[in-house]
């Protein structure tokens, strides 16, 4: 029984910590398939999340609010960013626009420095935050709401993909940009419509941690690259597979951590990264398309 | 292709004057932003290269502020000797590269006669072997004992340091678990050079005041969710858990260690010793205690404490200029300052008599972290009664002895 | 691809090194030690660089894992001198051999990933050695770092000062810059660069793609395996945090801001990289005061940004347009060949 609880906590922890990859991967997921791009800014958009509403509910806004409100700032931060750096170098090679992704997120870690310091911050949890007891094992309310945002989010985003004309076009350009532009589709736009759907996703994430591990302006590049790890493994191109892919790393991780040694969790999710690379590249949980490898 | 090698010289050429004139122009606009006044050839050039920015930026921020202030104040009131302090500060950004640049720019452009600095263990240690080949005096901020001590025991000769050692932080801990019986305890340091040090530390002496480490690990410093490990130490049911880290981390580990509701005593390091921590932390943050300067309690102090009024004083200061409480980090750099003064005022600006000043000279000396006695076999010259057990009570810092 | 370009790309000539070397050569007559710290530090990432630049702008492979080899390179080499007593020479050469195999065997599986699965693969093998660095205490003395690395000394002669460490990093950039152009120009070199015009066309003439891509890789490693032991005896302490995914990145932006389909753009990359890091440090703070934090990455990072979207190629090949144009202007070249130059202008090789 004790071990029972022991493995159920690991459970909740794995599925917590694979929500926030999630909430992040299906941003990356989206940026690459509308854009072609990996977007190396995706973990900053948290960052800006957690820290824009933290000062916010300093500033006396209800947490509600003040969580909506920075997931509007940040999808505006993000449609500068797609407008003035995505756009203008669209035609550049690959590496030059991850390094201008990467420039990007240099620029917005300056800036969080600039605006909040280098300080750790917190945020309250959304709800009250007395632990559940579960078969022994701890749950608390906003694991909950970490875990339950990011299906809600899976479910939007199938709704949206598969049964709006807008998330149609989106597919369609990923499936066929040249035939998109003839039906009409205006890529341009949906490249724009992409980074500010995944920023607002991104803000979502990092005010769902903040509670949990509280807010630093350098909290973004690690997120960010988990994210990556979880979207590869699972599915870079394809939202569902990528969210699995996240919850499956946020296990792996807790597991590994909770039965054998913290230290050894990153070698662990990386050597997946690269056994899933070498082995499955386009992913555990997508069909293969033989067209990304 | 001639033409094209000749721009690319040109290229560099601007970019190489640019760099040189910027260092000449930094001498001039450092006086001019810690001072306002003229920087007379008479004047003392003091470096100090802190870590105000990066991970260690919670502990590098406020003693490059602290220093800052205390050049300021000393050189408004006329300075030492009528010589003004010429300060030139650099932020290292907690990388031991940067910090070595800094390092070599003080001294061998700069020319100053001390260096204070070195936020981190690893960025002292990186900086020291510079001061001891250019034979310049330099007080380090950091905690590890190998700063101000080679593997054989020995002193460096051109290093001081300010903080206690890492081991004196355990050693406080391990006694008060061997006051309050408490013997099975799990450890749990963060991963990086703050945390490993002082779990070697530990694994050498928990024996000697009868602790048993019923657990051993590590966290990350970017930690989100601890739990994982908790249930491994949950399982082992220790008495009290240390948990070995800086303010963020901590706080993560300390708020799951209360959300598994495990119901032990939670010792902290002197690290999370920060009014930051209280914050980050919350509610979970009480009744976890940890060893600390004496700044803190500084109001609970007895009044025959000779620390008290000095420890006031320097708090009162900083909370005016900054707007924020002090904290034991720009008190390490207080010190250095205050003793780096008191070399200047007995030698001037001579490099070797500053450092045989503090070594032979100075004798004993209360500054704010603690009673210094620097002699020639200790350069660091505290002793571990200089730590207060301290204990947070509805977020506010009690003296737990 | 005009015939001038072609001229430039197989030009073997040694009088540009050669003039940039001996002017290099005389700046510790001039310049002041802090001077000489920083273009020691310049070395060591040029020495990486070149190699960096030649698997990216050649093999067009692109690496965020090269921290790595920096890493294997710097910790045998301390291990090797301080714990077992090698000579450093023979520390650096054990090193190279480690970083090479490595790299050979992280590069069979990962050359066959393209793009960004590349990108990621590499990424990822770095945390992983990162994490080795910090995990293998007994060896590396994890987080605490690894003290009292000794230094150089060759035929007696003990490299203890920042002059000599200038003259020896710089001797060794110059001989990776000279071996590498070497290769650009042999058989590898024009194969490579196959790679870097069309995979699929050169696969289909025959050009052995993978064992290209595998040579330049190892050979890159070395470069970077050997600044690392130097850069270990330079400093006499390191610990696992110069080694992290941030120190690839920033290795990779040197080559792209330098222009990784030019050897120089190495040099002239880490170069910009370094002087602009200390320039901004300067400036930034003098004017804005009274903000703590390194802040001044917003300007590095707008740079960064502002510099690839409009030079996407990097520097040195921006440069080489700039002055090529000039040069054809006064040589009044004929309007069809200077519209040929611009048809291919966004992706000249040169």
């Amino acid at each position: 029984m004790e071990i029972f609880s022991q493995m159920l906590q690991l459970l909740f922890s794995g599925l917590t910590i694979g929500a926030i990859y999630a909430l992040i991967a299906v941003g990356f997921v989206i940026i690459y398939n509308v854009t072609g791009i990996l977007n190396f800014a995706q973990g900053e958009f948290a960052m800006f999340g957690a820290l824009i509403s933290i000062s916010l509910v300093k500033a006396n806004l209800p947490l509600w609010l003040a969580i909506i409100l920075s997931i509007v700032i940040v999808a505006a931060i993000g449609a500068v960013f797609e407008r003035t750096a995505i756009h203008t170098a669209r035609k550049s090679s690959m590496t030059t626009l991850i390094i201008i992704t990467i420039g990007v997120s240099i620029a917005f870690r300056g800036i969080a420095i600039l605006i909040w310091g280098t300080q750790a911050q917190t945020l309250p949890p959304f709800t009250d935050n007395t632990p559940i007891e579960f078969l022994e094992a701890v749950l608390l309310p906003q694991n909950l709401w970490a875990i339950g945002l990011s299906i809600v989010i899976l479910i939007v985003m199938m709704y949206f993909f598969n049964y709006t004309f807008t998330g149609k076009s989106l597919t369609a350009c990923v499936v066929n940009p040249f035939a998109a532009r003839l039906m009409g589709i205006n890529p341009n736009k949906m490249s724009l419509l992409a980074v500010v759907v995944s920023a607002g996703l991104g803000a979502l994430a990092g005010t769902v941690i903040a509670p949990i591990s509280g807010a630093s302006y350098d909290m973004g590049m690690m997120l960010g690259i988990k994210a990556f790890v979880a979207a590869v493994v699972g599915g870079l191109t394809n939202a569902p597979a990528a969210i699995a892919g996240a919850f499956l790393i946020g296990i792996i991780e807790a597991f590994t951590e909770g039965l054998w040694s913290s230290g050894l969790k990153d070698v662990v999710s990386f050597s997946l990264l690269l056994l899933i690379l070498f082995i499955k590249p386009e992913g555990l949980f997508a069909k293969a398309s033989g067209k990304r490898v | 292709m001639k033409k094209t090698l000749l721009s690319l010289f040109l290229l560099m050429g601007v970019l190489v004057l640019a760099a040189c004139s910027s260092s000449s122009d930094r001498k001039g606009d450092a006086s001019s932003a810690s001072s306002g006044t003229d920087t007379s050839g008479d004047s003392i050039k003091m470096a100090g290269i802190f870590s105000a920015s990066g991970g260690a930026a919670a502990l590098g921020e406020p003693e490059m502020q602290t220093l800052k202030m205390l050049v300021d104040q000393k050189n408004a009131d006329g300075g030492i000797n009528g010589r003004k302090i010429d300060l030139v500060t650099y932020d290292d950004k907690s990388d031991q590269n940067e910090a070595i640049l800094a390092m070599k720019k003080a001294l061998t452009q700069d020319k100053v006669s001390i260096v204070i600095g070195g936020t981190t263990s690893g960025n002292s240690l990186a900086m020291l072997p510079l001061a001891e080949q250019n034979q310049v005096p330099y007080i380090s901020v950091a905690a590890s004992k190998q700063i101000y001590m080679t593997e054989d025991g020995q002193a460096r000769k051109w290093v001081f340091k300010m903080p206690q050692d890492d081991q004196q932080a355990v050693e406080r801990i391990l006694q008060y678990l061997k006051e309050n019986d408490l013997t099975k305890v799990a450890w749990l340091n963060v991963a990086n050079s703050y945390g490993t040090g002082a779990h070697e530390e530990f694994g050498k002496h928990a024996a000697d005041y009868g602790v048993e480490p019923v657990i051993e690990d590590e966290f990350e410093a970017t930690v989100k969710d601890a739990k994982p490990l908790l249930t491994r130490v949950k399982k082992e049911s220790p008495d009290a858990i240390i948990v070995w880290g800086t303010v963020q981390e901590s706080a993560v580990v300390i708020k799951n260690i209360r959300e598994l509701g495990l119901d032990i005593p939670v010792l902290a390091s002197h690290g999370v010793a920060t009014d930051q921590f209280i914050e980050v932390a919350g509610a979970a943050a009480n009744d976890v205690v940890l060893p600390t300067g004496k700044l803190l309690v500084a109001d609970k102090l007895e009044d025959s404490n000779p620390q008290k009024e000095l420890l006031k004083a320097y708090n009162e200061a900083f909370t005016a200029k900054y707007n924020k409480p002090a904290s034991t980090f720009g008190a390490y750099a207080a010190d250095a300052f205050a003793i780096a003064t008191k070399a200047i005022e007995a030698k001037g600006s001579d490099s070797a008599a500053l450092r045989d000043y503090i070594e032979q000279e100075l004798g004993e000396y209360v500054g704010l972290t603690g009673v210094f006695n620097i002699n020639a076999d200790n350069h660091m010259g505290l002793s571990p009664d200089s730590f207060a057990m301290v204990r947070i009570v509805d977020g506010k810092w009690t003296l737990e002895d | 691809m005009d015939k001038k370009h072609l001229k430039l790309i197989y030009n073997n000539s040694l009088v540009g090194p050669g003039i940039f070397f001996a002017l290099l050569f005389c700046l510790p007559l001039v310049g002041s030690n802090y001077t000489l710290a920083i273009f020691t530090m310049i070395g060591f990432y040029a020495l990486v660089c070149i190699g960096l630049t030649m698997l990216t702008g050649y093999a067009g492979q692109i690496s965020l894992g090269h921290a790595a080899f920096y890493g294997i390179g710097a910790y045998t080499s301390a291990y090797m001198t301080a714990t077992v007593g090698l000579s450093p020479w023979l520390a650096i050469v054990v090193g190279a051999l480690i970083s090479a195999l490595v790299a050979l065997l992280i590069g069979i599986p990962t050359f066959k990933l393209k793009g960004y699965y590349l990108a990621l693969a590499t990424l990822g093998f770095g945390i992983i050695v990162y994490t080795a660095f910090k995990e293998l205490t007994s060896i590396t003395g994890g987080s605490n770092g690894f003290f009292g690395i000794p230094s150089i000394s060759l035929f007696g002669f003990e490299f203890m000062t920042d002059q000599s460490y200038f003259y020896l990093i710089w001797l060794f950039v110059f001989m990776a810059l000279i071996f590498s152009r070497n290769i650009i120009h042999s058989r590898v070199g024009r194969g490579l660069r196959s790679i870097e015009g069309s995979e699929i066309a050169a696969d289909a003439v025959g050009v052995n793609l993978m064992k290209y891509k595998l040579q330049i890789f190892v050979i890159s490693a070395i470069f970077t395996s050997i600044s690392g032991s130097l850069l270990a005896h330079y400093v006499s302490f390191i610990n696992p945090d110069l080694f992290t995914a941030n120190t690839s990145i920033y290795l990779l932006i040197m080559v792209i801001i330098g222009g990784s389909t030019n050897i120089w753009g190495a040099i002239v990359g880490s170069a910009t990289y370094v002087l602009l890091g200390e320039l901004l440090k300067h400036y930034v703070p003098v004017i804005l005061p009274n903000v703590g934090g390194e802040f001044e990455i917003v300007f590095f990072g707008l740079l960064l940004v502002l510099t690839l979207i409009y030079m996407p190629n990097g520097l040195v090949p921006q440069f080489m347009k700039i002055t090529g144009k000039l040069h054809k202007k006064e040589r009044s070249t004929p309007i069809a060949f200077s519209i040929d130059t611009r048809a291919t202008g966004g992706k000249t090789n040169d």
